[in-house]
């Protein structure tokens, strides 16, 4: 009877122990859920890539985007992105203007500077080249090759005119979308981006989204147009 | 009354008195293991944190442990939430799928992934609201004093007796402090692969496993300096 007691406690110790060292088991799990692939860094089907090659942004003199403006509230614009050419800013850097225009007005400047590989930095910003908020450094905002989920982090000044600000900016590609335009559709790399100002006790804010198709440039973009949302869509390539 | 009868119910009374002083060696020692709650950066690279408590009706549901509460926000405003929990008691190790359960989510997927290098796992759940399709993408592990982690598996509170011997195990067998880690974030909806929230959700897990371990090794120096100061080779060193 002794025996019998004692050995019923082995085992039940024993058993207590197995079960504690073969819980881990458990947590083999062989399916992992329908939905693994949205958590898992090693998502079993590969996401299929925009098409085409080449720099995200192409900036050749005279290349032209058409494209509609989409907004709340307002009736649809005609609206356009186009290469300049070479420009100086004040301080001597230079770069390569691109203006934007919607129903034929120029709305927005941008300095672009871009090398061999792809990679470009914004060198200024503003409603025309004579209002540009310069940057320094060059703010960057995309590398060759392009890598889903690379964030750059910026830290500088921007200057118009006499005054300096303290500056600060953070872009991404934040991965393949497929954007439906009323025209087409089609997988782009969307690009966040938002660039901060200081002057004083305020903070002034330029957040910005494109979606790139390798070796074509600009599908989309979305910008913040005087408190309301502008979105801008390719109407041919 | 028969001795010889009532012989089974000693043997009984003893393998209980057992299990009662274990029971208790082991919330003392789970206690003691369990002191420590560690310092956690303001910053990980972009991301920048805000203090956010626990609801105390979560603390006391974790059996009233010393908690940390934290959104971490990047310069976009997409936010990462974790919340630190010293291993103090049974209770802190709640099944988070059980708390979530509780608002209407269910669990749509597991997996146990090495996130902190090899050996160094983590549990990865996706949370699924059934009414409006939300979904949270959660890792969730246990941090020890070292560095090394553990993905602990399903505990369904008081139903998973293995859970629980093994929590109970580690903590009292291994000697090292410890501290449950869970962070998650919402899957934006039109995020359909979820890339950038689960990207965001493991770098801020990353960033806070590699800040927990640094003031792990600041806490066993602590720990050390006492140990020596109490038996005076601390006095000889100075």
């Amino acid at each position: 009877m002794r025996h019998n007691t004692v050995a019923a406690s082995a085992l039940l110790l024993a058993g207590f122990a197995l079960t504690a060292l073969l819980g881990g088991c458990a947590d083999d799990v062989k399916d992992n859920g329908k939905e693994a692939s949205l958590i898992s860094e090693k998502p079993v089907t590969a996401v299929e890539l925009p098409k085409g090659s080449g720099p995200l942004w192409p900036l050749t003199p005279g290349k032209t985007w058409r494209t509609l403006t989409i907004r709340n509230g307002k009736q649809n614009t005609n609206s356009e992105i186009r290469v300049i050419g070479a420009f100086r800013v004040p301080d001597g850097r230079t770069g390569i203007l691109v203006h934007s225009y919607r129903d034929g007005k120029l709305f927005r400047a941008e300095v672009l500077q871009t090398d061999a590989s792809g990679s470009m930095n914004l060198l200024a910003l503003g409603e025309d080249e004579k209002k540009l908020l310069v940057f320094s450094p060059a703010v960057p905002l995309f590398k060759a090759p392009t890598r889903e989920g690379e964030y750059l982090r910026w830290n500088g000044t921007a200057q118009l005119g006499k005054d300096t600000f303290p500056a600060s900016a953070f872009h991404r590609i934040s991965g393949v979308e497929v954007i439906q335009t009323p025209f087409t559709t089609m997988r782009a790399y969307r690009h966040d981006g938002i660039i901060s100002l200081v002057n004083g006790t305020q903070r002034i804010d330029y957040p910005a989204v494109m979606w790139f198709v390798p070796g074509k440039g600009i599908a989309q973009r979305r910008l913040a147009d005087r408190g309301t949302l502008a979105l801008e869509v390719i109407t041919k390539f | 009354m028969d001795p010889i009868r009532l012989k089974p119910f000693v043997h009984l009374g003893a393998v209980l008195s057992v299990m009662a002083v274990l029971g208790i060696f082991t919330g003392t020692r789970m206690q003691q293991r369990g002191e420590w709650l560690p310092e956690v950066p303001n910053e990980i690279g972009p991301w920048r944190a805000i203090d956010v408590p626990l609801e105390s009706t979560t603390v006391k549901l974790l059996g009233a442990p010393k908690t940390l509460g934290r959104q971490y926000k990047n310069p976009f405003d997409e936010p990462v939430d974790v919340h630190i929990i010293s291993g103090e008691t049974f209770d802190a190790y709640h099944e988070p799928a059980m708390c979530m359960s509780g608002y209407g989510f269910t669990m749509t997927a597991q997996l146990f992934p090495a996130v902190f290098g090899p050996k160094s796992p983590a549990r990865a759940m996706v949370l699924k609201h059934e009414d409006s399709g939300v979904r949270v993408l959660m890792l969730f592990w246990v941090q020890y004093e070292d560095g090394s982690t553990s993905g602990i598996g399903d505990m369904h509170a008081y139903a998973d007796i293995s859970q629980r011997v093994k929590v109970g195990w580690n903590t009292v067998m291994n000697g090292k402090q410890c501290v449950i880690v869970r962070a998650y974030t919402r899957l934006p909806t039109g995020d359909e692969t979820g890339a950038q929230a689960r990207r965001n959700l493991y770098e801020v897990a990353r960033g806070l496993h590699s800040s927990i371990k640094s003031d792990g090794s600041i806490w066993r120096k602590r720990e050390k300096q006492i140990a020596r100061s109490a038996d005076g080779s601390g006095d000889n060193a100075s």
